[in-house]
């Protein structure tokens, strides 16, 4: 099982497990019906099971595949790969949390010009340009014609 | 007949306006460039234009979504054809058939050849819901919480069976949609669940999840796959886009076939496009001919599929506007679009709300024919735009999944959750975990859970309701043999496949 399998399942599974342990304070029946605790405790205990047969299923894989001499599992992305994803996730968290300063577009923009710099690989110069003109027709679109507060 | 016809005419006197026009033409051009990029598909298309009709007339939004479905259908063959890249899952056979063509010269013949089956397709699709869809409305007002909820069930059962081997991954995540969907205030109760923060109690916006899903989501995987397109400079002569006479006859009855298909594959819920693509592709193969020249540029393995693929948009829509239900990921988003113009979706659509159904359904027809044109004669303008865009389309997706995720409620709210769906649908597809599932349990297990529950109330909290009603019967049974094949069928090819290889 690749690394990002396991965040992906691990982040799944303690989502699951929040929700049940709330759940458990919300009624479960109701009259001649059911409460609004039945769904979301019986799909959590589902989820939550279903984690455990992929985990276990991978488990047997890999001592089947360790049996076997030679046998190799797929190499998952290396960390160079996945730099942009976390730097990108990085920068939108710094720039929401920046918004609330008051503006949405300045640091979506500072945003916007990084990720072509840095992350698509074009030059400064034309990453400003071209995502100026971007986020000119945005705001064209969004703040002019729908009136969204985007300043 | 008449009556559709005459509610049909209705729907384009309130089209043709130059307002509407230019929207259906721009949606269309949209969705062409979104479907023919790697890496974006209909539902990132439809989910990155949501935001744009806040403030629409309800028609109008509604063109510009179902214009921007069909223009990705169209659009996912262009760089399949071109440079052997589909644009988009249903596109993967196109290429198949597409790009030896463009090997041997005859890329234009490829292009016109597909957008002509597409046209065929598209409008086949769009006779049947013409004139199917309101008999279908009309029948399903008998239709009671039972079998509504048993029909969803049919919906989210069989997109979870037709993930194949994912089988057990597309169960979970349908288990984690439905827990996502459980936020906020309970319909029955008003009990309200996981209110962690303020924001909550009116549950997750679904907007949100599906911005992030699809469209930051596709860029972070972008992102980390650095796909390139290398387009060249294809210069085609409008007269090749024309086929001849006998590419005509070779291509008619697959291109029939696949529009057929791919309608009567649209309206089952839970398949969808792709689905149509290959199973027109394994028909056309079956039944042809000459089986050794498919691979190598056949005329009836292009044309079937793409056939296939532009009637199964009209086709998913039928059991949306009649039943409420979505027939795939990218119907799921419209649902949630007709839920966020306060439109009721279900039977009743067609008779409360018919003006903006019909409305839709001519500005469909009209996306058609512009699609058609378009796609013939502008073939450079789009080839310069995927190459203007595609270095760029980071970082505006970026920016349009931000705009569009903070214009929900103009907070930061949904860009925090645009964000942690976007991170979901990165993982999801970075390691082979189906969204469709997901999406169609989100928007579907609110509905469905509200069923259930009035039904377990009118049979006074006894399970047999689900087997005294006929039809709910009749699902049930349906959703058992359906099980079945499904397993039957994957032990066959299993064993099939053991044959081979000994």
């Amino acid at each position: 099982m690749r690394t990002s399998e396991i965040i992906l399942l691990a982040s799944l599974a303690i989502f699951a497990g929040v929700l049940l342990w709330f759940s458990l304070d919300i009624p479960y029946s109701a009259g001649q019906g059911f409460g609004p605790g039945y769904l979301p405790l019986n799909l959590a205990v589902a989820t939550l099971a279903l984690i455990a047969v992929l985990a276990v299923k991978a488990l047997a894989a890999r001592r089947g595949g360790a049996a076997m001499p030679g046998a190799q599992e797929a190499p998952s992305g290396t960390a160079a790969a996945v730099l942009p994803v976390v730097a990108t996730v990085a920068l939108l968290a710094l720039a929401t949390l920046a918004m609330s300063l008051g503006s949405v577009l300045a640091p979506l923009g500072i945003v916007m010009v990084l990720i072509s710099w840095r992350l698509s690989g074009h030059g400064l110069l034309r990453s400003i340009l071209v995502n100026a003109a971007v986020l000119g027709a945005i705001y064209v679109i969004f703040g002019l014609w729908l009136r969204i507060p985007l300043q | 007949m008449l009556d559709a016809l005459s509610q049909l005419a209705g729907g384009f006197s309130e089209v043709l306006t130059a307002y509407n026009i230019a929207l259906i033409f721009l949606a269309g051009m949209i969705g062409t460039v979104v479907g023919a990029l790697p890496g974006l598909g209909p539902s990132a298309g439809i989910a990155l234009m949501l935001p744009l009709t806040f403030g629409m007339p309800h028609a109008s939004g509604l063109c510009l979504l179902t214009g921007v479905y069909m223009g990705t259908m169209y659009g996912g063959r262009i760089t399949s054809i071109l440079i052997n890249t589909p644009g988009d899952a249903p596109a993967i056979v196109t290429a198949i058939e597409g790009y030896p063509m463009m090997r041997r010269g005859e890329g234009g013949l490829a292009l016109g050849l597909s957008a002509i089956a597409s046209f065929v397709g598209g409008c086949f699709g769009l006779l049947v819901l013409i004139f199917f869809a309101p008999v279908v409305s009309s029948y399903a007002i008998f239709l009671g919480a039972p079998e509504y909820f048993l029909l969803m069930l049919l919906g989210l059962s069989t997109i979870v069976m037709l993930a194949g081997d994912n089988m057990i991954k597309a169960l979970l995540m349908a288990c984690v949609g439905v827990l996502v969907s459980t936020f906020g205030s309970d319909y029955v109760s008003g009990h309200i669940r996981f209110a962690f923060t303020p924001e909550l109690i009116e549950g997750i916006d679904f907007v949100a999840i599906i911005i992030g899903l699809y469209g930051l989501g596709e860029v972070l995987f972008n992102l980390e796959q650095r796909v390139r397109l290398n387009l060249g400079k294809p210069t085609f002569s409008v007269r090749e886009y024309i086929p001849s006479a006998k590419v005509v006859k070779e291509g008619s009855g697959a291109t029939l076939r696949g529009s057929l298909l791919g309608t009567v594959i649209g309206i089952l819920p839970g398949a969808g496009a792709t689905v149509a693509t290959f199973l027109e592709y394994a028909l056309e193969r079956r039944i042809a001919r000459k089986p050794e020249e498919f691979g190598k540029g056949a005329v009836p393995g292009l044309a079937g599929p793409e056939a296939a693929n532009n009637a199964s948009v009209p086709g998913s829509l039928i059991p949306l506007i009649t039943l409420g239900i979505p027939g795939s990921g990218g119907t799921a988003i419209m649902l949630g679009a007709l839920i966020m113009f306060g439109l009721q979706p279900g039977p009743l659509l067609m008779i409360k709300s018919g003006d903006v159904v019909w409305a839709m359904i001519a500005g469909l027809v009209l996306a058609n024919v512009f699609l058609l044109f378009s796609n013939l004669l502008l073939m450079p303008l789009f080839v310069n735009l995927l190459r203007m865009v595609q270095g760029h389309l980071a970082s505006v997706v970026t920016a349009l999944c931000v705009v569009g995720s903070f214009s929900l409620a103009y907070s930061d709210f949904n860009i925090w959750i645009m964000l942690i769906f976007g991170v979901l649908g990165y993982l999801m597809k970075k390691c082979d975990y189906p969204t469709g599932p997901f999406i169609l349990a989100v928007v579907l297990a609110p509905l469905a859970e509200n069923y259930f529950r009035q039904s377990i109330m009118l049979g006074q909290g006894k399970w047999q309701i689900f087997i005294e009603r006929p039809i709910s019967l009749s699902i049930i049974i349906a959703m058992v043999v359906l099980g079945v094949l499904g397993i039957v069928m994957k032990r066959f090819i299993k064993r099939r496949a053991v044959a081979a290889a000994d």
